[in-house]
């Protein structure tokens, strides 16, 4: 009895009994606490919890209250609506290190200060380079780009450039001696995305170096994290 | 009077005025993967990711309905979730919208009936300001609503 009262109390909380199904003149009271029947006893109130019904005879019809309450609620839970979906998304931006270079540059030293070495060529044609790099300065570390030649100048002959730093962030080295060692060129450079970043070739030549033919090297630029 | 008793009972619950609101639903029937930003264009930013494999189910019971869209958290700064919903026949989809913690409209004018498998597409973008972000979860919560 008491498990079928709480039962019942739960039913009326979420079911919504109909008050008026209770107004019949009732034997005896019920109050009906959440852990059960708590009191009983001869009267004709029904106030708050406490409600009423007719002995045995009446047992029957609280039967049917119960249910009504059962299917009060099934018929609420069938009817009820969905109208909010959630969904959980998981997302990630890894590191993401990359660079490109554009262009060509002919270089050719062809005259000299009379008692000097010849003069220093500067590259014709346009050499650009561009960098993305998502890598944050916070967590201690940054990216360098470096640059190198796949093989190295004949003796005589000295290859330089220089890399102009992104506006975002970095610091160019300025003219560096290209050879088959990568040498920074830029460093510190963090969550940066910038293109058209001008590359700057020159070519030095001793008189030891004597005529040398045409020749090509390939330039490579890497980007690197540094501690 | 037992009897109408559980009648009263059942037309509490089932009042004329309720039934249309309860009846209408939606539902997120597919999940996506994981989204990760993991390349880009050198000298720009990071590629947007896409992902098509979501879907969506909706029912209107009456009137006309729309459906809202936002974010449970917001993202990290320089993170950006779009969604776009396919719009059942007869309705209208706003196209990619840019989530927020703030509800946006997503789909609109959308009239009775029952449709499933509709496509969702959501497209994670990323600046490269955001630098590395570890995987994080949010929600997208869509809402149904009454369309004025």
């Amino acid at each position: 009895m008491s498990q079928i009262l709480t039962y019942v109390i739960t039913n009326m909380c979420c079911g919504e009994f109909p008050s008026s199904a209770l107004v019949d003149p009732p034997i005896i009271d019920y109050v009906i606490a959440p852990l059960g029947v708590t009191h009983y006893g001869k009267n004709a109130q029904r106030d708050g919890l406490l409600i009423t019904f007719d002995g045995a005879l009446e047992m029957k019809r609280f039967t049917k209250f119960i249910a009504a309450g059962v299917l009060c609620l099934t018929a609420s839970v069938a009817v009820e609506a969905q109208t909010t979906a959630t969904q959980g998304i998981t997302f990630a931006v890894s590191a993401i290190n990359v660079i490109s270079a554009t262009g060509s540059s002919v270089l050719t030293v062809n005259t000299a200060t009379p008692g000097s070495n010849p003069t220093q060529a500067s590259g014709v044609g346009a050499t650009t380079y561009a960098v993305t790099t998502n890598a944050g300065s916070g967590s201690g570390v940054s990216q360098d780009i470096t640059i190198e030649i796949n093989s190295n100048m004949p003796a005589g002959l000295t290859l330089g450039a220089t890399l102009t730093a992104p506006t975002a962030s970095g610091t160019s080295a300025g003219a560096v001696t290209l050879s088959t060692t990568p040498v920074t060129a830029v460093s510190g450079i963090t969550k940066t995305a910038e293109g058209g970043l001008a590359v700057a070739y020159t070519l030095d030549a001793t008189v030891a170096a004597g005529v040398v033919s045409s020749a090509s090297r390939t330039v490579t630029l890497t980007i690197v994290t540094t501690p | 009077m037992r009897f109408v008793s559980g009648c009263l009972c059942v037309a509490l619950a089932i009042s004329p005025g309720r039934l249309p609101a309860q009846s209408s639903s939606i539902a997120l029937t597919v999940l996506p993967g994981s989204l990760t930003v993991m390349d880009a264009v050198p000298g720009a930013q990071p590629s947007a990711l896409t992902d098509q494999t979501a879907r969506y189910s909706v029912t209107v019971a009456s009137g006309r309905m729309k459906i809202a869209g936002q974010l449970d958290t917001p993202l990290p700064s320089g993170v950006t979730i779009k969604i776009q919903l396919a719009a059942p026949s007869g309705a209208t989809s706003m196209g990619s919208v840019v989530l927020t913690d703030t509800p946006q409209d997503l789909v609109r004018f959308i009239p009775p009936g029952q449709r499933t498998g509709l496509p969702v597409t959501l497209i994670l973008t990323a600046t490269v300001t955001a630098g590395i972000v570890s995987y994080a979860a949010s929600h997208v919560v869509l809402t149904l609503v009454d369309d004025p």
